[in-house]
């Protein structure tokens, strides 16, 4: 599983230029200086229509196209067509925000992990359509101000829990999900480099405040989101996807092993319990029933992105 | 050497696709067109095509994913029908707005209903993709070869719908000849990208993006760019149509417009798809006849041949438009860009509209008959009415 990687090691090269049009304080602008360092210049990028293009100084090429709803898709395009142009060396990655990915964007997120297609689909999650003005998506939080669920003498600001989409993903049984927060960079860039080294569907999930549409000061995004992990708002979580045909091999023991947990900087109480996923969706789905072994227990993804949101 | 085959429509398609050697094939089913990426699935499962073939979950990701693996650097081709083609919309503007010259089938149905019209194709009038119409097998798989030709041109660079009627053509088996691989190959070169899109090429990518969203230009050049490409393709399809005629004996007209039995006519029918094969019989009926009627199969919608209509245009006394279309509020979408683009001249053809075939209204030999003797009645100076007819 992925280690924890310091910043310092990632060398001096930046590779975004220093001045763009991000707001004071962008979480978002954070993690497109992180993503870019850590997964180097041999990228292409994937940008749709949200704050991102206009943080989008990272110097790696980039399509973009206002198509909302359309990172599973024009990621799929773009990982294909590089495949068939021999360049598979080249990662594709696309720094996607809150609702182009839980909303809007969610048939092609999960038609494209389904598909297992080859590419990393990186959301920064600030809670709302922040480029728009701060309205509410299915990724904010219960009882959030936003300036679509207000709050007033008659509303407690939005009503619905926060979608689990880490967990959602993790259900298509692809080969990694994780989850990050801009706050800790150490556990995000080793997250990103061993996501860089698997093929196939990797998704991280970025904790992102921001503070002009949460309305706290720019200086405190880095407290703001080491408070959302502390407090279990936004756990550090990572899994890498088992071997489906595992269950099937040798040792009951072997097939229980490895797994989910990846704690980085976790507290404890945040772990998952349990004996560990032993086969993705097979488990999730109930696993096949081979004589003389008992199907393993199975809970561990819903323990694994289980957030107190 | 050449080979003949009793085909479908929507094997001719796939047949077009997969003798331009396309490389990236998003697929989704919609009745008439399911077959296509049905046949283009077999090939592919029998080795004979060598694409990425992807199952998508929709024609919004077809559309989307198509685009960019044209940018990211391979010839893209999917196909679609109906309300297909309409989820496709809004993508449909970003890939020509990208200038990537993707390449799609449109097998028409209505979008009232299952049967043909072409209203769905109409939907998209102004996303500024070229759109051939056309009317038998043989002509889809020719069409779709040109497609790929005319849409990679330097000068074009713009995507290209070419669409038949759903089920008349779709499903109708009919002889075609199949040209060699080795002079298709000769005939369309590898699709070159445009854009610099690799991470080596990250400046120049850079320029790119910065043009490409208007930097330091009128705003309303990204319109002017396309409009301007438009134009240049007409040259262009000329050009290829009469390169591919020499490769493979078969030109259709000028390769925007066909006139069929036009000379001494009084007056002409305009009619697009199957319905100009149609309006070829009742032409020949009447012109055995004596009535000096012909015909004019207007191939090439998108860009609208407005010179051609305005030389035609006075060597009739009047023009019927057979229109498979409708803008209601206004009338036939052909009718009116045939109208307008004669309306300068000096001496202008009356112009009768007719609305035939929608949702898939059988067109018969003697509608057509009919809607030709009225127009050569217009032409003799008689008073005709209604003015817009519905057959």
């Amino acid at each position: 599983m992925s280690k924890p990687f310091p910043l310092t090691r990632l060398g001096d090269e930046e590779f975004i230029d220093p001045a763009n049009q991000a707001c004071q304080g962008c979480a978002g602008s954070i993690v497109a200086r992180i993503v870019s360092k850590a997964l180097g210049p041999n990228i292409v990028r994937q940008e749709v229509a949200c704050c991102g293009p206009a943080f989008g100084n990272i110097r790696a090429p980039s399509i973009y196209a206002e198509i909302f709803e359309g990172a599973g898709a024009m990621m799929t395009g773009l990982s294909r067509g590089l495949k068939r142009r021999g360049r598979e060396d080249i990662t594709v990655v696309g720094i996607i925000g809150d609702g182009g990915t839980v909303d809007i964007g969610f048939q092609g997120l999960s038609a494209a992990a389904e598909r297992n297609e080859d590419f990393i689909w990186i959301v920064y999650d600030n809670e709302a359509y922040m480029n728009t003005g701060g309205q509410r998506s299915s990724a904010t939080t219960k009882y959030a101000y936003t300036t679509t669920t207000p709050v007033g003498e008659i509303s407690r600001g939005k009503p619905e829990r926060k979608k689990n989409v880490p967990l959602l993903v993790a259900a298509h049984n692809v080969p990694y999900v994780a989850t990050a927060s801009v706050s800790f960079p150490e556990d995000l860039i080793g997250k990103l480099r061993y996501a860089q080294g698997l093929k196939g569907f990797r998704f991280i999930h970025i904790s992102a405040p921001c503070p002009t549409g949460w309305g706290f000061n720019p200086k405190d995004t880095i407290k703001v989101g080491r408070e959302m992990v502390l407090s279990g708002l936004a756990p550090l979580r990572g899994r890498r996807r088992q071997d489906p045909e595992a269950h099937l091999q040798a040792e009951g023991a072997e097939a229980r092993q490895g797994g989910p947990e990846d704690a980085g900087q976790v507290p404890p109480r945040h772990r998952p319990r349990g004996r560990g996923d032993p086969g993705g969706c097979h488990g999730v789905l109930g696993a096949p029933h081979i004589k003389g072994r008992r199907p393993p227990l199975l809970t561990p993804i819903t323990n694994l992105f289980r957030s107190n949101t | 050497m050449e080979k003949w085959e009793v085909m479908v429509g929507n094997k001719a398609v796939a047949y077009a696709a997969k003798l331009a050697r396309v490389k990236y094939i998003p697929s989704f089913p919609i009745t008439p067109q399911t077959t296509i990426v049905q046949y283009l699935a077999d090939m592919i499962a029998n080795g004979e095509l060598d694409a990425e073939y992807v199952t998508v979950e929709g024609e919004l990701t077809a559309q989307a994913s198509a685009l960019t693996a044209a940018a990211a650097g391979v010839r893209s081709f999917t196909a679609t029908s109906g309300p297909g083609l309409l989820y496709m919309h809004h993508p449909m503007h970003a890939t020509s707005g990208a200038r990537l010259p993707v390449v799609m089938a449109v097998i028409h149905r209505s979008v009232k209903g299952m049967q043909p019209d072409h209203s769905d194709m109409m939907a998209q009038r102004d996303t500024s993709w070229m759109m051939f119409e056309c009317e038998n097998s043989q002509e889809l798989l020719d069409t779709g070869i040109m497609c790929f030709k005319i849409a990679e041109d330097e000068r074009v660079r713009l995507p290209a719908i070419f669409a038949g009627d759903g089920y008349i053509l779709s499903y109708t088996a009919e002889p075609v000849e199949l040209p060699p691989q080795e002079e298709v190959d000769a005939f369309l070169p590898p699709y070159k990208p445009s854009i610099p899109l690799l991470p080596e090429q990250a400046e120049e990518m850079r320029m790119w993006m910065l043009r490409s969203w208007g930097f330091g230009r009128d705003p309303q050049d990204a319109w002017k760019v396309q409009h301007d490409a438009m134009e240049a393709a007409k040259t262009v399809i000329k050009e290829v149509n009469e390169e591919y005629g020499k490769w493979f004996s078969r030109r259709y007209g000028n390769g925007l417009v066909e006139e069929y039995m036009c000379d001494g006519a009084e007056a002409v029918i305009i009619a697009m798809g199957t319905i100009a094969s149609t309006a070829r019989v009742a032409i020949r009926n009447l012109q055995k006849r004596g009535e000096p009627v012909g015909l004019v199969k207007l191939k090439s919608f998108k860009p609208f041949p407005a010179e051609e209509f305005r030389r035609i245009g006075p060597q009739v006394k009047a023009m019927g438009v057979v229109d498979r279309n409708i803008s209601c509020g206004t009338g036939g979408i052909v009718f009116g860009n045939v109208r307008d683009s004669m309306y300068d001249l000096e001496e202008r053809p009356r112009t009768l509209q007719f609305h035939t075939g929608m949702r898939g209204k059988e067109v018969k030999v003697m509608d057509i008959e009919r809607i030709a003797e009225k127009t050569l009645r217009a032409a003799r100076g008689e008073k005709v009415a209604p003015l817009v007819e519905w057959v």
